[in-house]
C-alpha cells in the first residue's frame, strides 16, 4: 500500500516564473504566484491562462521554465503524489454517459486509490451531499446540466482531496442551483480544503471566496484578500439628484471638476452619479445648491468584484498597449537606421 | 434492532465528511480500469451472443468430436489446426470489432480523458488498463476455450505421455495469448481516431478485410505480399510456435518484423494520440 501525502491540509500552491507555451503561443509568461489556502477565486478573460495554470498544476503540461509546488511537491516530478491530493471538476462535459452516477463516482473513487468496499458507500455519501437522490441509478445521459454539474463535483471530492480545482462549477445552472452549488463549495472548504474556483460569474465568487487572483495575458495582474480588493474602491458614493436637465448637466460638470466620476446617467430630470469622495458630502451639497438641483440621496456605493475585475483589466490592458507601442516605436527607429546610414 | 442498524449507516445530507481510508497501489488502479471495462462488455447482449455462438461452434463441437475419437495424446498438429480455423478467425475479428470500437472513442466523445488524467493515472496506465480490459474480454473466446479443448483432449487420451500433452497445452496457452493480443492494438488505434464507435467498428473490420484482399491480389506477383494478410501472419506464427517449418516462400525475418510491427506501431500511435488529447490544445 502506498501512502500519498493526503493529509496535506491547508495545502499551498506556489509557482515561480513558470512559462508555458503552445507552439508559438505564450500561454503563461513568467507566472509567479503564491496561492493561499481557503477558497481562492481565479479570474481572467477567456484565453488569459487560467486553464493552462490548472493543467500545469495537474502535471499535464510541463512548463518550459520555472518551478511549481503543491504542498511542497513538484507536480512535474511527483505527479502521482500531487494528483492524489487533487480533485478536479472540469468546465466542459466529461462524464461517461453510459454509466449511472453511483457507478461513475465509485469508479472514479477506485481509480483515485479507494478500495471498492470504501468507494461504494463513499460515492453514496458524496452524491447525497451534492443533492443527487434516486436519480443516481439512472444513466448520466438522461441528466440535466445542473445534475451533471453536481455529479462532476461528486467525482472530484469522492477521494477527499486536500485541494480542489473547480472550473466553472456553476456553468449552465439556474440561479437556485448556483446558490446551492456555492453553498456546497463553502461547506467543503469548512473541512480544511484549499479550493481554487475559476468562474465568469463573479457574484457567485464574491459570495464565497476568501482570496482572488486575476490573470490576464498569461501573467498575474493582481491578487489579494477579497475584502482588501473591494476596499480599493473605498470612498465610492452614489449621488441621486433631481432638477431640470440643463441644471443637472451643470451639476455633473461641476462634480467632474472636483471628483473622480465612475458613472453617470441623466434621464427624465433625474441624475444617478457614482463618484469617489473620501471626505464628507458637504461640498457636493454645496455644488448642488449652486447648480439649483435637489439632492435626494447620497450614500456609500458598495464596490463589486466585477468593478474590481474590470478596473484591473482596463489598467493592465492599457499598460500592455503602452508597452506594445513603445516596442513598435523602438522597432521603427531601428528600421530607420539603414536609411540614415 | 433495525432502527439501530439504520442509525449506524444513516447519511448526513448536509455536512461534508472527510474520508480516512487507505489508498490502493498504482497497479490496483490499472486493474480497476480493466475490470470495469470487462464487466461492462459482458453486459452487452451482442458480445454475449457472439461468445456463446463462437464457443459452441469452435470449441464445444470439437470437444465432443475429439473426446469420442480414440487418441494417444494431445497432438501438436491438432491444436495448431484448432488455433487457426476460419471460424475462430472470423469470430475473433467480430469480437475485436465489438470490444475495441468504443474503448477509446467513447472517452473521446464524452471528453472523459480528463477524469482519468486529473488522477494519478498516466497515459501508459490508461492504455494498459483499457488493453487489459479488452484482453480479458477477448480471452473468454480466444484463450480460455482452446485451453479447455486441449485439457479435454488430454483428459481423454489413451496414452501415458502426459508430459508431451502438457507441453502442447503450454504452447496453446501462448498461442491463445497471441491470438487474443494480436488485433487489440489495431482495434484501439482505429477507436482512437474517431468519436463514433460505429465508424471505429466498420473501420477496423474493413481495413483488415482490405489488407487481406490486397495481399491476395499482389501475392501472384511477389510472395512477400502474403505478409500483409493478418490471417496468414497469425497462421505462420502458429506454425512456428507449434514447431512446424515455415513454407519456403515465407521470409522468417519479414514475418517477425511484420508481426512485431502490427502490434507495436498501432500502440505507439494510440499512445501519442491519447497523450495529445489528454493535454488538449
Amino acid at each position: 500500500m502506498t501512502e500519498p501525502p493526503r493529509q496535506a491540509k491547508k495545502a499551498t500552491i506556489t509557482s515561480n516564473n513558470i512559462t508555458v507555451r503552445y507552439g508559438k503561443i505564450l500561454a503563461l509568461n513568467d507566472f509567479t504566484v503564491k496561492v493561499p489556502s481557503g477558497i481562492v477565486g481565479l479570474l481572467g478573460p477567456n484565453g488569459a491562462g487560467k486553464s493552462t495554470f490548472i493543467k500545469a498544476l495537474l502535471g499535464l503540461l510541463r512548463p518550459v521554465n520555472g518551478s511549481m509546488t503543491i504542498a511542497g511537491h513538484d507536480p512535474t516530478d511527483d505527479m502521482s503524489a500531487v494528483r492524489d491530493m487533487i480533485g478536479y471538476m472540469p468546465e466542459h462535459d466529461c462524464l461517461i454517459e453510459s454509466l449511472n452516477a453511483v457507478n461513475l463516482v465509485t469508479y472514479m473513487g477506485q481509480i483515485s486509490g479507494m478500495l471498492k468496499k470504501d468507494a461504494i458507500p463513499r460515492s453514496h455519501e458524496v452524491l447525497d451531499f451534492v443533492g443527487i437522490g434516486e436519480e443516481r441509478y439512472r444513466d448520466i445521459s438522461s441528466y440535466s446540466t445542473g445534475m451533471k454539474q453536481r455529479v462532476k463535483l461528486a467525482q472530484a471530492i469522492v477521494h477527499d482531496p486536500a485541494i480542489l480545482f473547480l472550473d466553472e462549477p456553476t456553468n449552465g445552472m439556474d440561479p437556485q442551483g448556483r446558490v446551492e452549488m456555492m453553498e456546497l463549495i463553502k461547506k467543503i472548504s469548512d473541512s480544511d480544503k484549499s479550493i481554487m474556483v475559476s468562474t465568469h460569474i463573479l457574484d457567485d465568487l464574491e459570495r464565497v471566496s476568501d482570496h482572488i487572483l486575476i490573470i490576464n495575458n498569461g501573467h498575474l495582474v493582481t491578487q489579494g484578500k477579497i475584502d482588501e480588493l473591494l476596499a480599493m474602491k473605498e470612498g465610492q458614493k452614489m449621488v441621486k439628484a433631481i432638477g431640470r436637465p440643463s441644471e443637472l448637466d451643470v451639476f455633473l460638470t461641476s462634480l467632474k471638476k472636483a471628483f473622480e466620476i465612475r458613472s453617470a446617467s441623466i434621464e427624465g430630470g433625474q441624475a444617478a452619479i457614482v463618484l469617489i469622495n473620501k471626505d464628507d458630502g458637504n461640498y457636493i451639497f454645496k455644488i448642488g445648491q449652486e447648480s439649483q438641483v435637489q439632492i435626494r440621496a447620497y450614500y456609500p456605493e458598495r464596490a463589486s468584484l466585477e468593478d474590481v475585475f474590470i478596473g484591473t483589466l482596463d489598467i493592465d490592458n492599457a499598460v500592455e498597449a503602452e508597452k506594445a507601442d513603445a516596442a513598435s516605436s523602438a522597432n521603427e527607429i531601428e528600421g530607420g537606421e539603414p536609411g540614415v546610414n | 434492532m433495525r432502527s439501530k442498524g439504520v442509525s449506524q449507516v444513516s447519511i448526513d445530507p448536509i455536512r461534508y465528511k472527510p474520508w480516512t481510508g487507505e489508498r490502493s497501489n498504482h497497479f490496483q488502479r490499472i486493474f480497476v480500469i480493466s475490470k470495469t471495462f470487462f464487466m461492462q462488455k459482458l453486459k452487452s447482449k451482442w458480445i454475449l451472443l457472439l461468445l456463446i455462438l463462437g464457443i459452441f461452434i469452435s470449441v464445444v463441437f470439437p470437444i465432443f468430436m475429439y473426446s469420442m475419437t480414440p487418441h494417444e495424446g494431445l497432438d501438436k498438429a491438432v491444436m495448431a489446426e484448432q488455433m487457426h480455423t476460419e471460424v475462430l478467425f472470423i469470430f475473433t475479428l467480430l469480437l475485436v470489432v465489438m470490444i475495441c470500437s468504443d474503448t477509446i472513442s467513447e472517452d473521446l466523445r464524452s471528453n472523459s480523458f480528463v477524469l482519468y488524467f486529473s488522477r494519478a493515472i498516466r497515459t501508459d496506465s490508461y492504455l494498459i488498463g483499457k488493453m487489459g480490459g479488452a484482453f480479458l474480454t477477448l480471452s473468454t473466446y480466444t484463450l480460455i476455450p482452446p485451453v479447455i479443448l486441449a485439457l479435454a483432449i488430454t483428459a481423454t487420451q489413451s496414452g501415458d505421455d502426459y508430459l508431451a500433452s502438457f507441453g502442447v497445452i503450454g504452447i496453446t496457452i501462448v498461442a491463445g495469448i497471441i491470438n487474443t493480443f494480436f488485433f487489440i492494438p489495431f482495434g484501439l488505434l482505429i477507436s482512437s481516431l474517431t468519436k463514433r464507435k460505429s465508424y471505429a467498428a466498420v473501420g477496423t473490420f474493413m481495413i483488415i478485410f482490405i489488407l487481406m484482399i490486397i495481399s491476395g491480389i499482389f501475392m501472384g506477383f511477389d510472395t512477400d505480399w502474403v505478409l500483409l494478410d493478418p490471417s496468414r501472419i497469425l497462421y505462420y506464427f502458429h506454425e512456428v510456435l507449434y514447431g512446424f517449418d515455415l513454407p519456403s516462400h515465407v521470409n522468417g525475418g519479414g514475418l517477425a518484423a511484420v508481426f512485431t510491427g502490427f502490434m507495436t506501431i498501432p500502440l505507439a500511435l494510440v499512445y501519442i494520440r491519447i497523450h495529445l488529447k489528454a493535454v488538449g490544445k
